[in-house]
Order: C-alpha cells, then structure tokens, then sequence
C-alpha cells in the first residue's frame, strides 16, 4: 500500500483547493444546477478525473474523491456528484461499449449531460428495488415506471434508467440499464429542488423509448460498481465536509465572547469541537478504507466494506454538522450562516443511495452470515 | 496512492502464523481465549518463547536486539498473536520503558536491562501517578534526594499496574523544587527487592488483582540508576508517551480478540428463538464496531505512512485514535456482556485463580466476559483520561 499522492494527483488537489476557495460558498440560499460551474469542470479536466485511461480519462476513484473533497469543504460538490460520478461511471460499468464510445467524450467535454436514474419512491437505498418495467419492442424497449432522488435530472440531455426486463422488485437478475433522452416522447421530468440547493428531479417514464446498455436482466453488477464509486466519493466529499464544519466552529469560537470569555475558553465547547476533529480523523481513515476496497476481489468483502463506507461517514457527517450548528447558538439557525449548508447537504448525501441505518444493516447480514 | 496487497506483506503474515502454529503452548492459547490477567509464569514463559525465535521485539532496532521491523510489520505481527489468543507481555517492561532505555540509556544501562526484559527473566512496573497527581503528572511529590553515590527514595505511587509480580520499577521523582514543577523530575530506576519498597493490592471493580499502590521509604538506589540527567524526566516521560501514541492508543489485539468474543458469544447465544446475531438492532451494534475496527486500523497504517510528524500532528492523531479506539473497545465489551444475557451478571471467577469456582457457574464462553467488561472502562483512563485526550486536540488543533 502507497498512500503519497503522485505528482498528478497533488497537482489535481491542489487545483480543486485553489477553486474551492477563489470561488467561496454558494451564495445563502442558491439553487439550481449551476452550468457555469459546470464548464469550469470540463474546462479543468475534472469530468475526465474519474475516467480509466483506457477510456479516454486520466484517473479513477482517488482522482474523484481528491475534487470530491475540495468541493465538499466549500459546500459545493452537488454538480459534482450527480453529473461527473453518478451517471458517467454508470455508463462505464454498463459495459456497452458502442454507447460509451459515442457519449463519452461529449459528457468530459461538458456538453452532454448524462443523470443516473436509479432510485424508486420505496427503494430505501437498495438498488435491486426496482418496479420500472422495460418491455421489448422490436429494436427498442419501452419503459414504464418513476424515478426519485434523479441527482441533476432536472437538467439531464439523457438518462441511463435502471429497469426490470423481468422478475420482481428486489430480485438482482433481470434488471436492466437503458439510455433515454430527456427529450423523448413519454418522458416527464418534474425538478425537486433539494434542502442544500442541489438539483434533482422526478422522472415518470410513459412507454418512453431507452436503448438497452449492456446485457439484457445483467444490470445490477453495474449499479453495484457505480454505487461503490459514488460511496467513495461521498466519504470524500465528508471529509472535506467535516473538517470544514470544525474549522467554522473553531473560528467562531475565537471570536465569540459570552460571559467575558471566548467560546473556546470553555472546556465543555473545546470537547465538542474535539470531537468533531476526531470524528474527522477517522473520516480520512474511513475514506482510505473504500479506496483500498477497489483492490479487492471477494463481491462479499466489497459489499460489506463499502456499505460500511456508507454507513460511517453517514454517521460521523450526522454527528458533526448537527454538533456544528447546535456549537454556534442561534447563528447556526440562519441560512445565511454557512455552517448550517454543511447540514443541509448531510440530508442529501444521507438519502443518495440509502440512509446510513440501511447500510449497517447490509453489514450486519454479511457479518451474522460469516459468523456459522 | 496505490492500495494492491503487497504479496511480501502475505508471505510475512504466513510466516508468523507458522510460528505460533508451532510454537504457541496450547495451555497460554486456552487462557488468551479468556480475558483474566496473564500471571507473571504466563508472561514471561510466552516471552522467552518469542525470544528464542528472535520475536523478543522485532520492532526495534537491530542494535537493540530487534529485526528493524516496519510499524506494518508490527501490526500484522500484533494482529496475528491476538488472532493466535496469545497472552499479553509485559507492556510496562516492553511498550514503555524499553524505548526509552534504548534512547536515553548509557551503554552499561543497556548492557544491564536489555538482555533480561528480552529474554523474559524480568518484569517491569510504571511508577508515574500518585494519590495527587493523576492527569496533573507534573505535580507529582515523590523525591529523590542525593546522598553520596545515592539516591534516596521516599514517596507514593498508584495505580502500578503488574507491581506485585515486576522485579522493577522505573519511576519519576522530584530531584528539584526549584523553577517550573516539569524541571525538577527524574527518571529512576529502582529494584523491587530494595528495602523500604513496599506494595499494597487495590482491587479493581473487575474483582481482579493488577493495580497497586507503591510506597518507598528510605529507599537508597545507587546513582547510576538514573536515565538521563536529573531534570531531564520530564522530556523522557514525554517521549515515553509519544511513543506510544500510536500502538498503544489503538491497541488492537484488545480490539481484535473483544470483537472476537461478542461475534462468538452472539452466534451461540439464542434469542426470540434465533441467534442473537440475527437479531437485526443487535447485529447492527455489531456490525458499526467492526467497521469502526478497519477504520482504526487504516488510520494506523496512514499515520505510519506518514512517517515523521510533528509533534503538534502526532497529539492529534494520537489523541484520536485513543479516544475513537477505546471507545469502540469499551462498546465491545459491553456488547459481549450483554449477549451472555442472564449469564452476564453472574461472577465468573478466575478457573486458574486463587478462588476458582467449581464447577463453573455458566458456559465456559462466559468466563471473563464481565471481567473484560469491567476492565475495559480502565481503557479511557490510562495513558490520558479520554478527556484529557481532548483536551490536547482542542489546543494542538485548534489553539484552544
């Protein structure tokens, strides 16, 4: 194990601190996905970050999670997420090389916009929960179904949408992935503003047209390989979070007097900020966990390790941007104060691919099984 | 960054496991299984073993008498004599002093206490706290005046763990009264057998015998018993402690070998008519521990990673993992007690103690369960109360 960063990826570090902190927070209350942004991104190479070689990229999980981090410590990682990991790393792992060929460039390039539409009203985190149905028609296969929680979908040119061919909802066989425009006949994207400012959507497929990615009712090994991805980046983009939350806190304590005494003075707020930065420790700790996951091959030990991924920094993110507000009295109440963004965005990331609860009870099977 | 197993880090893992395969006494193995204090025969025969097949402390320097192990190494070697149920040597003789005899000792020093703690001939005690000095070390009373070619000992230590067994004991007195209360602290070392040492048992809430108090009285120790110069115990403390920053915050193998014992316990103990591990709530408490466990271990393989840091960085990373370890090591503890159920209240004397009952009073795998339970909570105490421990990260990272 070689934990230095090269050269490379020191210099994408840098260049994603050095944005984050000429760019500042989102303005108090911005919503929306923000397009400039977005072109900056491709124009920096960012959309290429998470791309293999062999595809045309330059890098791979640590590449994601370096800018995943930045733009978590500015409170500013929704573009991110959703459009450069979520629906590009789909795509890469659906195997369809014809699809990926085509799309590809137009997507690094930040022209094309491509959503991940994978989650149902009812999935609660499992990605097997899936009742939209795909029916085959001739060359093309028409989808029925709704999409929540579509990260960027409001803004989406396509989708790749996680649909059943056959078997019922829960089961792993028989799901499929389909490329479908935004723009198609039987397509309804209804926008869902998310609590931090990011944008979503719902999608509700009418006898829409997808194109089959990959191999017909062998989709799911795809999702588990995007989730694992965007399970990464998520305990990056906590990192950057976390030490982020503890250093407002830690500012506001040296300027705050109650009493006639800084806040910092007192020893019970010292605690608290001291375990916001254990917390943050453990979450760099945590992250390395899930990069060192890639590495290995038992789908058993993935499984568990990145649902563990999911689970810790859910909770440790839980843990420090509530203590974070609750550390700065009625300041942390305003939105205009940037320490509560920090907690919106945890209710976000909490609900992307399943609330911590769920990932530990993933563990817990895994580990009652092992335990014969 | 590049996270593929090393294939020599595999090799080096089989060969440690070959060894205590072969050379793990099986009666050591049955009581490691357990968690009731290793006795002082205990101690020493597992170290002389370790000796003999040049494992007496393979971490340290080769001119120390080690192999010039790397803190990986360590921590594979650590993970597998805990896998293994190995008994614990004597952290005192090995963790603490050990260092600092190799960093501060003179070369007759050396020559005189290396080879006997190696070998497993002798066992040390820590004589650091007394009644008035806990977290507040500096304030210590214990003098030690100068007498001729002496040292005159007279003072109280506590909580001196493995003090009934040690043969010695390094300690820190005041030689000075004079300047900041830290200056005028040496480090000693004194022979158990001297006359006026004495030492009364405290028994501690597990109903087990480690803890002690340590009067001296009078007690004359030839001058060249000092490490370092006078004054100069304070800085040797602080190194001391720094050490152990890393391993001995984390201590694994209790990590290891307590989530061991509640995945054991869980997958026997019945509940509702299933396993107890098939308790969903149950087998998520679990299931947190155990992935905080990996967390905790990566976190050691980054700091080592690391390689030199300040010592601003080491109090906060070492603080962390002291706090985040012993609190997943106290949880498991409790887990472990509470999966015995109704067998988790009853005393489980030590079967090889002074007063073992017969026959036990429940299944075997509740033997020194509450035992551990009990003595875990010492965990958040030693080496720095978990307070204390943030007390340093808020002013190391935060200037507070």
């Amino acid at each position: 194990m070689e934990l230095n960063l090269t050269d490379d990826q020191l210099l994408i570090r840098e260049s994603a601190a050095r944005f984050v902190s000429d760019r500042g927070r989102p303005e108090a209350g911005a919503v929306g996905f923000d397009r400039a942004l977005w072109g900056q991104m491709a124009d920096m190479g960012w959309l290429s970050a998470g791309i293999g070689e062999e595809f045309g990229g330059f890098g791979g999980p640590v590449e994601i999670a370096l800018i995943a981090e930045e733009l978590g410590r500015g409170s500013s990682a929704g573009e991110y997420l959703g459009a450069a990991v979520l629906g590009p790393q789909l795509l890469i792992a659906s195997g369809d090389a014809e699809a990926r060929d085509r799309l590809l460039s137009g997507i690094v390039a930040g022209e094309t916009l491509l959503a991940a539409a994978i989650s149902e009203p009812d999935a609660a985190g499992n990605l097997a929960s899936v009742s939209t149905r795909a029916n085959s028609s001739g060359a093309a296969f028409r989808l029925d179904g709704t999409k929540t929680l579509v990260l960027a979908g409001d803004v989406a040119d396509l989708f790749i949408v996680s649909a059943r061919t056959s078997g019922d909802s829960g089961a792993e066989p028989g799901i499929s992935l389909f490329l479908v425009h935004a723009d198609a006949t039987g397509v309804s994207v209804q926008p869902t503003p998310l609590v931090d400012g990011s944008s979503a959507a719902t999608v509700v497929f009418e006898n829409a047209e997808g194109q089959l990615l990959g191999i017909d009712g062998e989709g799911f090994a795809a999702l588990t390989a995007m989730a694992e991805q965007a399970i990464a980046a998520i305990a990056a983009e906590t990192v950057g979070m976390m030490e982020a939350v503890a250093e407002i806190t830690a500012e506001y304590f040296r300027s705050r007097k109650q009493f006639g005494m800084l806040l910092g003075q007192f020893q019970v707020l010292q605690h608290r900020l001291a375990d916001m930065a254990i917390d943050a420790e453990m979450g760099r700790a945590t992250l390395l966990v899930a990069l060192a996951t890639f590495d290995l091959t038992d789908p058993r030990i993935r499984a568990l390790r990145f649902a563990g991924t999911k689970a810790a920094a859910g909770e440790a993110l839980r843990r420090v941007t509530e203590a974070g507000v609750q550390a700065h009295g009625g300041m942390g109440m305003t939105q205009e104060y940037p320490v509560g963004r920090y907690l919106q965005r945890m209710v976000v990331l909490d609900a992307i691919l399943g609330a911590p609860a769920v990932h530990l009870a993933l563990c817990a099977k895994t580990l009652a099984e092992e335990q014969a | 960054m590049e996270f593929a197993a090393d294939p020599e880090e595999d090799a080096f893992r089989e060969e440690i496991r070959a060894f205590l395969k072969d050379h793990l006494p099986a009666d050591l193995e049955a009581r490691g299984r357990r968690h009731y204090t290793a006795t002082r025969e205990e101690m020493l025969r597992w170290q002389s073993i370790l000796h003999a097949h040049g494992y007496g402390q393979p971490h340290w320097a080769v001119e120390h008498g080690g192999k010039g192990w790397t803190g990986r190494q360590r921590m594979i070697f650590d993970q597998e004599l805990a896998n293994a149920h190995a008994p614990v040597t004597n952290v005192q003789g090995f963790a603490l002093f050990g260092p600092v005899l190799n960093a501060f000792g003179t070369p007759e020093q050396q020559a005189q206490f290396r080879e006997p703690l190696l070998s497993g001939t002798v066992v040390w005690c820590q004589g650091f706290s007394e009644p008035g000095s806990g977290s507040d070390l500096a304030s210590l009373r214990t003098s030690a005046v100068r007498q001729g070619d002496n040292w005159v000992i007279n003072g109280q230590k506590i909580w001196t763990s493995q003090a009934s067994l040690a043969d010695w004991i390094f300690l820190l007195a005041r030689t000075s009264s004079e300047g900041k209360k830290q200056e005028g602290i040496s480090f000693i070392l004194v022979d158990m057998k001297s006359p006026g040492v004495s030492v009364r048992p405290i028994i501690s809430i597990d109903g087990q015998h480690h803890l002690n108090e340590t009067f001296f009285d009078d007690v004359v120790v030839p001058a060249d018993n000092m490490i370092g110069e006078p004054g100069q115990g304070w800085s040797i403390a602080k190194f001391l402690l720094n050490n152990e920053r890393l391993f001995g915050s984390a201590d694994m193998p209790a990590l290891y070998m307590s989530l061991e014992r509640v995945m054991d316990i869980a997958g026997r103990q019945k509940a509702n008519g299933q396993r107890l591990l098939d308790d969903a709530e149950f087998a998520a408490r679990v299931a947190r521990l155990y992935f905080e466990i990996a967390v905790i271990e990566m976190k050691m393989i980054e700091t080592i990673a690391r390689g030199a840091m300040s010592e601003r960085d080491l109090s906060i990373v070492g603080s962390s993992i002291k706090v985040r370890a012993t609190e997943v090591y106290m949880k498991l503890t409790q887990l472990a007690v509470e999966a015995l159920g109704d067998f988790g209240a009853v005393a489980f004397p030590d079967p090889e103690g002074t007063a073992p009952a017969q026959p036990a009073p429940g299944p075997q795998h509740a033997e020194g369960i509450a035992v551990a339970y009990f003595y875990s909570r010492a965990a958040a105490i030693y080496g720095g109360t978990n307070e204390i421990q943030r007390n340093i990260i808020a002013k190391a990272k935060f200037g507070f």
